[in-house]
């Protein structure tokens, strides 16, 4: 009589063990992580890996060589003071700096290769971007874009008082504003691409704080090796 | 005689100078040219694994397109309101709203119930990441 009780009971709890099996991915993110979502184009997109543990890598980024010159390795240091970052720091990236718009994941690759996929939450600025005249219209959008403020006829004194290191003087320079500069995680191919290496000299160049500059040195190669999600974008 | 020589010299080891300066400066051009070039020769013939990929546009992907556009357009209208502690439940939301539109396109899916729990831990604990942290918890399950 008493196992006729339990019955319903254990089987309710089978059932439901189950189907928490069943929800849970066997190919996480991280141990605590499944998935991650991100904004992109204005679009909820869950990141997460294939889950087909047979699965080898197609496509583009399955192949190993390419000719160098110009296709070469680079190295994890690609100027002073830039950190180097992997998956799981975008993740944690994607849901802290990127959600509350304190920083950007910028595809430095030419819109060639964005178009043909990206990671998501990206914004596509080439690399070219950040070798135009401080004048240039696209550069001083993309700028914006990054919270870096265009500066106009900025007084002598002004500047002498900034060049002592008081009002916030070491975030500014002639041409431009940094005191709001946003996080900066960088990426273009892999190993082997030279685009966003390219971008963070440009942007050192134009004065932006290294400390603000990440290079996500395993690109798109890493991300694919490793399934996970890429968006293709829509026709801008 | 001795004059003209060294002038000569001089002038011709401008002349050089000029010349590879020019030179180089069009080399570094024509190095610029050919590397864009390559990148996009090697573009064409590239893809993503296709088990890896979703279009932007997919049905799946929850659509927030409006409400990102609508609410980041006020959210740039003002100068960003920290989360600090104190705030009734509505003035709590419309900063989210303005400045953690992230956070804030998370908190909207939430249930009533869920949006009460949030709004609780914010008024134990009112620090911006721990309120983000709770919304993303409460978002998974």
């Amino acid at each position: 009589m008493k196992n006729h009780y339990f019955a319903p009971f254990f089987l309710l709890f089978a059932m439901l063990l189950n189907t928490s099996q069943l929800l849970a991915l066997d190919v996480k993110l991280t141990p605590t992580r499944d998935y991650v979502e991100v904004i992109h184009q204005g679009k909820l997109i869950k990141v997460q890996r294939i889950q087909d543990q047979d699965h080898t890598l197609t496509g583009g980024y399955a192949k190993t060589s390419r000719k160098c010159p110009p296709f070469c390795i680079q190295p994890m240091q690609v100027a002073p003071g830039i950190q180097v970052v992997g998956q799981v720091e975008i993740f944690d990236f994607m849901e802290k700096e990127l959600l509350d718009g304190d920083g950007l994941l910028i595809d430095s690759r030419t819109p060639a290769w964005w178009k043909r996929g990206t990671i998501p939450g990206s914004v596509n600025i080439p690399f070219v971007v950040f070798t135009l005249d401080p004048n240039d219209p696209q550069l001083i959008e993309a700028m914006k874009l990054l919270g870096v403020k265009r500066r106009g006829d900025v007084g002598g004194i002004s500047r002498a008082i900034e060049e002592i290191g008081f009002l916030d003087g070491d975030r500014k320079n002639d041409d431009w504003d940094f005191t709001q500069a946003k996080k900066l995680i960088l990426w273009c191919n892999g190993m082997w691409c030279g685009q966003s290496p390219r971008a963070i000299r440009g942007l050192l160049k134009l004065g932006y704080p290294a400390d603000r500059l990440f290079y996500y040195r395993g690109g798109m190669q890493a991300w694919q090796s490793l399934g996970l999600t890429v968006v293709l974008p829509d026709e801008e | 005689m001795r004059l003209d020589l060294v002038t000569n010299f001089r002038f011709s080891a401008c002349g050089s100078m000029v010349v590879m300066l020019l030179f180089s400066g069009v080399l570094m051009a024509q190095t610029e040219a050919d590397y864009l070039r390559s990148i996009e020769v090697e573009a064409s013939g590239s893809s993503v694994d296709s088990e890896t990929a979703r279009s932007a546009s997919e049905k799946s992907g929850k659509d927030t397109t409006r409400l990102f556009e609508r609410e980041s357009g006020q959210a740039q209208g003002g100068a960003r309101v920290d989360l600090t502690a104190g705030l009734t439940r509505p003035q709590f939301e419309q900063v989210l709203k303005n400045s953690y539109i992230g956070s804030y396109l998370f908190y909207k899916r939430l249930s009533e119930a869920q949006k009460a729990r949030v709004y609780q831990f914010y008024q134990t604990n009112p620090d911006p990441v721990h309120v983000r942290n709770q919304i993303l918890q409460a978002s998974k399950r």
